[in-house]
């Protein structure tokens, strides 16, 4: 039987980033196919004394790690890294490992797998643009935050003065280096695979595959009285500056107000209380302004999003960074939400002509443009018959780790 | 132990502040440069009456210097809007203790002399009324056999020599080891108490037959012989010349203005003593090899890289090497200059084998020798006849730039150097090849120029791909062991590394044998990030005019034969 190893930054019951959730059903789906499969993930705690990992379940394995130089992403100890991953791969013999982040680990990960399992392929997905740029792998300059296209060193050492034009060349050649031993890359889109190869990733090793998301029953709209309009809006997400949640506060405050009494906005979203202090009293300022049309309502749990899809007509995503395949954007539509999205990167790719409208990003006289276009109950018919498509991204996976499994044999 | 001291104490000999670089602006004046985070609370921009200039600071931290000194550092930013000429600013600085250190942004001469500095000119000065002179010894540094002195004389008579006294016995003397330049400021102060006709700051090296005794500072004179009279002026506790290896080199270097000594042969007679013994070149010098992994048997070429302050690119270059497959045949040997960072280098290297598995060695020298002698140690323990010299900071992207300098190296035996274009990060040339150059401010002094520097590379065409070139750059060069050491490797007059390989250039080219440089591999040169710790003073700048003139009077004729095109310099 093949066996596929997935080496995660986090483990999904603990956290549940897109990079988590995006591994963990691959893993999922590839063992009901019947692959025998290893969950790696690490753990912000240190495993039982004494053992560099720990086991939560036959087929889940728990490590720790951190990385001291976030810089050049280097691992803090990569003595113990290497002892960890050397005698997972003795006992399982991996055909494939699938790493699904080095957050927190170490971009020195790829060579410690390379020499702990020869002859098995890596198999690496990228999430963001964390190896390309400093900036949090955002593509947005520090300051200013305005939207960066390409890396040049020149242009990262104005971002970050301590850092000279040279070790920016230098932190890219390092990064570089240890992709080398990825044997092939994964991006869930289009856009995210065009940068990294811009940046020097051969492209010949580059697959564009969507994460693999647990398909939903596609829901019928709102029930509403004949030409009500469609105007009932949410938010899923993160509250926080890159997310646009601004942008989509200012763009209600300038609808005419006849159209804004009649809209709603539900932002289900956390970790507003972690931000500083200015950005969150900029949103409490704006959220005051608009009672009545804005609810908080705080972060929930996977198993509420059918019921909050449910009684929304439009999903927005209003980002101000480029995004990749933000999960929002694939669950509206296996729910059959259409969707208002900022037209740049990742999410212009997945809604535009596809799954609904955009609008200028960064711009909330835009955004209340489209909000005005979307209340249309003829827009939104147009729109939500286009959702609900079947997306074929496991098919895809499969295919191609059984071309990987060709080549190794 | 000794070095854990050191350690410690480095942050109380570094400076609370630098200003690394002032410019012109299109609106104003733009200041960088750094300070100590825990010694400096506040900066502003001040004019010349003292008031403060509106100017946006950023601030950001400073790694290099935090590493150089192991102290918090805080780097700045300053962009002040203002018509004010930049040599009328200063830099305010509010110390912790609170006090005001007041830093000019450009270095002016100072010229007018003020009132306290008369009464210590005066109060220093040994007078002698009745023959209308007076003279006086600024510092003094002495070993068995030199005495390298500095102060000023001033007298109406004519000057004949000077001579080292002990208890009333003459240890040496020198007539004309000496250089002089004008002090207007001091002749002023001296011009209401004597009738002196000339007034001269005096820069001397004293050959010693017999060795000064340390235990009689107090009577240790140098007499200075006038035509009709002779001045004992008061050497005191000279400075041992190898007590502080760094500040000799400084002190010696600040006592020298080079623009106001035009003679070459004099300048380097009366430098050359001291400073060739500050780095005890013909000492020997212990080494000691840590291998981590197992070398080659028989290894294609043998890597040398010194590293001196800034060794983090050891990962950057192991990372590289180990994706590089045929770079396992060859042998690669860090060698450490620096006592300070050895210990540092060592655990690094540690890890960073452990991570790539990629064998290499380092070498650690006892003491800071200077680029070219830490070179030519490492040639000695090199086991390939095939030696690569390769700056810390060059970062090969062709995978078999090793195997091709090797290869032209075997197949050409009329070959000497063979040196590589090089690139900045930005993908322009760094080093396309030297030729000499001149200088305005130092006429009859040959340089060396880097054509094309700072412009795009072009793809180099058929013969330039691999073309003969006198002189190379010594940051990647490939040479036969035998060759380079036949020449006696790396020149040791050149102090703390200028000039050292365009001299090994000249050397192997004596011997019959062509340079070259090859135009097709990719590396990439990150210049000046190994020492990017400018220090205060301008002693630096000094240094390198110091090791052109050395340069220069060796191999003017050499060069006028090789480009006829700059003869003329030294014909003026």
């Amino acid at each position: 039987m093949n066996k596929v190893m997935f080496v995660s930054h986090g483990h999904p019951k603990f956290m549940k980033g897109g990079a988590e959730v995006a591994s963990w059903n691959l893993f999922n789906s590839l063992k009901s196919s019947g692959y025998e499969c290893l969950y790696v993930a690490r753990s912000n705690t240190i495993p039982t004394e004494g053992e560099p990992f720990s086991s939560l379940n036959a087929d889940e394995i728990l490590f720790h790690s951190s990385i001291k130089d976030w810089f050049n992403l280097s691992a803090a100890d990569t003595r113990i890294l290497t002892d960890c991953f050397e005698s997972i791969t003795k006992e399982f013999n991996p055909d494939i490992i699938h790493v699904h982040h080095y957050a927190h680990i170490g971009i020195e990960i790829f060579p410690i797998l390379k020499r702990a399992a020869p002859n098995a392929k890596i198999v690496f997905t990228v999430h963001e643009y964390m190896a390309i740029c400093l900036h949090n792998g955002q593509m947005v300059k520090s300051g200013t935050f305005e939207l960066c296209s390409e890396a040049v060193g020149a242009d990262c050492h104005r971002c970050f003065p301590q850092y000279s034009a040279s070790d920016f060349f230098l932190r890219k050649q390092y990064i570089q280096d240890q992709f080398r031993k990825v044997d092939h890359f994964i991006s869930p889109s289009a856009f995210l695979a065009k940068r990294y190869i811009e940046w020097g990733v051969p492209a010949t090793s580059f697959s564009v595959i969507e994460n693999v998301l647990i398909e939903q029953e596609k829901l019928t709209p709102r029930p509403s009285e004949n030409h009500e309009l469609r105007s009932k809006f949410a938010f899923f997400g993160q509250i926080n500056p890159y997310k646009g949640v601004d942008v989509l506060l200012e763009a209600l405050l300038q609808l005419p107000a006849n159209v804004r009494e009649k809209v709603s906005l539900d932002i289900h979203g956390a970790n507003l209380d972690h931000q500083t202090g200015e950005f969150k009293d900029k949103i409490l300022r704006m959220v005051a302004k608009l009672e009545g049309t804005v609810t908080l309502r705080g972060q929930y749990e996977p198993h509420q999003l059918q019921s909050l899809m449910r009684e929304t007509d439009w999903v927005i995503i209003p980002s101000v960074w480029w995004e990749n395949s933000p999960v929002v954007i694939q669950e509206a539509i296996s729910y059959g939400r259409p969707l208002i999205g900022s037209n740049i990167g990742g999410m212009k790719e997945k809604i535009e002509n596809k799954a609904g409208l955009t609008f200028e990003a960064r711009n909330p006289s835009a955004l209340a443009s489209a909000i005005q276009d979307a209340v249309n109950p003829e827009v939104f018919d147009f729109w939500h018959a286009k959702t609900g498509t079947k997306s074929d991204a496991f098919g895809q996976h499969l295919d191609l780790i059984e071309n990987l499994l060709v080549d190794a044999n | 132990m000794l070095q854990q001291v050191k350690d410690l104490l480095r942050p109380l000999k570094a400076p609370k502040f630098h200003i690394d670089h002032t410019a012109g602006s299109r609106s104003g004046v733009v200041i960088t440069g750094w300070y100590a985070s825990k010694k400096i609370l506040d900066i502003t921009v001040i004019d010349s009456d003292g008031n403060e200039v509106l100017s946006s600071i950023g601030t950001h931290p400073r790694e290099d210097v935090a590493a150089a000194y192991r102290m918090d550092a805080t780097g700045f930013n300053i962009h002040c809007a203002t018509a004010t000429d930049p040599a009328e600013l200063q830099l305010s600085f509010l110390t912790a203790k609170g006090k005001q250190k007041i830093q000019e942004l450009v270095n002016s001469h100072k010229s007018a002399v003020n009132k306290t500095s008369i009464k210590k000119i005066r109060n220093n000065a040994i007078i002698s009324k009745d023959h209308d002179s007076a003279g006086h010894v600024e510092f003094a540094l002495y070993d068995e056999q030199t005495l390298f002195i500095s102060g000023w004389l001033a007298s109406k008579a004519q000057f004949s020599f000077f001579e080292v006294e002990q208890r009333k016995e003459a240890l040496g003397r020198t007539d004309d080891s000496i250089l002089w330049h004008p002090r207007k400021d001091i002749f002023e102060a001296l011009k209401k108490i004597l009738r002196a006709e000339r007034c001269n700051s005096f820069t001397a090296t004293i050959n010693l037959s017999n060795p000064i005794n340390k235990s009689y500072f107090d009577e240790l004179f140098l007499k200075v012989k006038f035509g009709d009279h002779d001045l004992h002026l008061p050497i005191g506790e000279a400075v041992p010349l190898l007590k502080d290896q760094k500040n000799s080199l400084v002190t010696i270097l600040n006592s020298w203005d080079p623009l106001l000594h035009p003679d070459r042969d004099q300048c380097i007679e009366v430098l050359k003593p001291a400073l060739s013994k500050l780095y005890r070149h013909t000492e020997p010098v212990a080494s000691e090899q840590t291998f981590f992994g197992k070398p080659p048997a028989s290894p294609k070429s043998s890597i040398l890289i010194p590293l001196y302050g800034r060794f983090d690119f050891l990962r950057y270059q192991i990372s590289r090497f180990s994706n590089q497959a045929s770079l396992r045949e060859h042998e690669v040997i860090f060698i450490v200059d620096d006592p300070s960072i050895d210990r540092d280098v060592k655990v690094l290297s540690e890890e960073i084998y452990h991570i790539f598995q990629f064998p290499f060695s380092v070498l650690s020298l006892e003491r800071n020798v200077g680029f070219g002698r830490a070179n030519n140690i490492g040639a000695s323990v090199a086991r390939s006849e095939n030696l690569i010299l390769l700056n810390s900071d060059v970062i090969p992207v062709t995978n078999n730039w090793a195997e091709v300098l090797v290869s032209d190296l075997n197949e050409s035996p009329g070959i000497g150097i063979i040196g590589s274009r090089l690139l900045f990060e930005d993908g322009t040339i760094q080093h396309d090849g030297m030729t000499p150059m001149v200088l305005k401010q130092y006429p009859g002094t040959l340089f060396n120029d880097h054509p094309g520097k700072g412009k795009s590379a072009p793809q180099p065409k058929g013969e330039q791909v691999l073309q003969e070139c006198p002189l190379v750059t010594a940051a990647c060069i490939a040479v036969k062991k035998s060759v380079f050491e036949n020449v006696g490797g790396f020149d040791a007059d050149y102090i703390l590394g200028d000039f050292e390989d365009s001299d090994l250039c000249l050397k192997i080219l004596e011997t019959g044998r062509r340079n070259c440089i090859r135009r097709d591999l990719e590396i990439y040169h990150l210049e000046r990030q190994s020492q990017n710790l400018v220090e205060p003073g301008d002693w630096k700048h000094r240094l390198t005019i110091y090791n052109a003139l050395v340069y220069n009077q060796r191999w003017s004729s050499r060069l006028n034969e090789l480009y006829p095109e700059f003869s003329g310099v030294y014909q003026s």
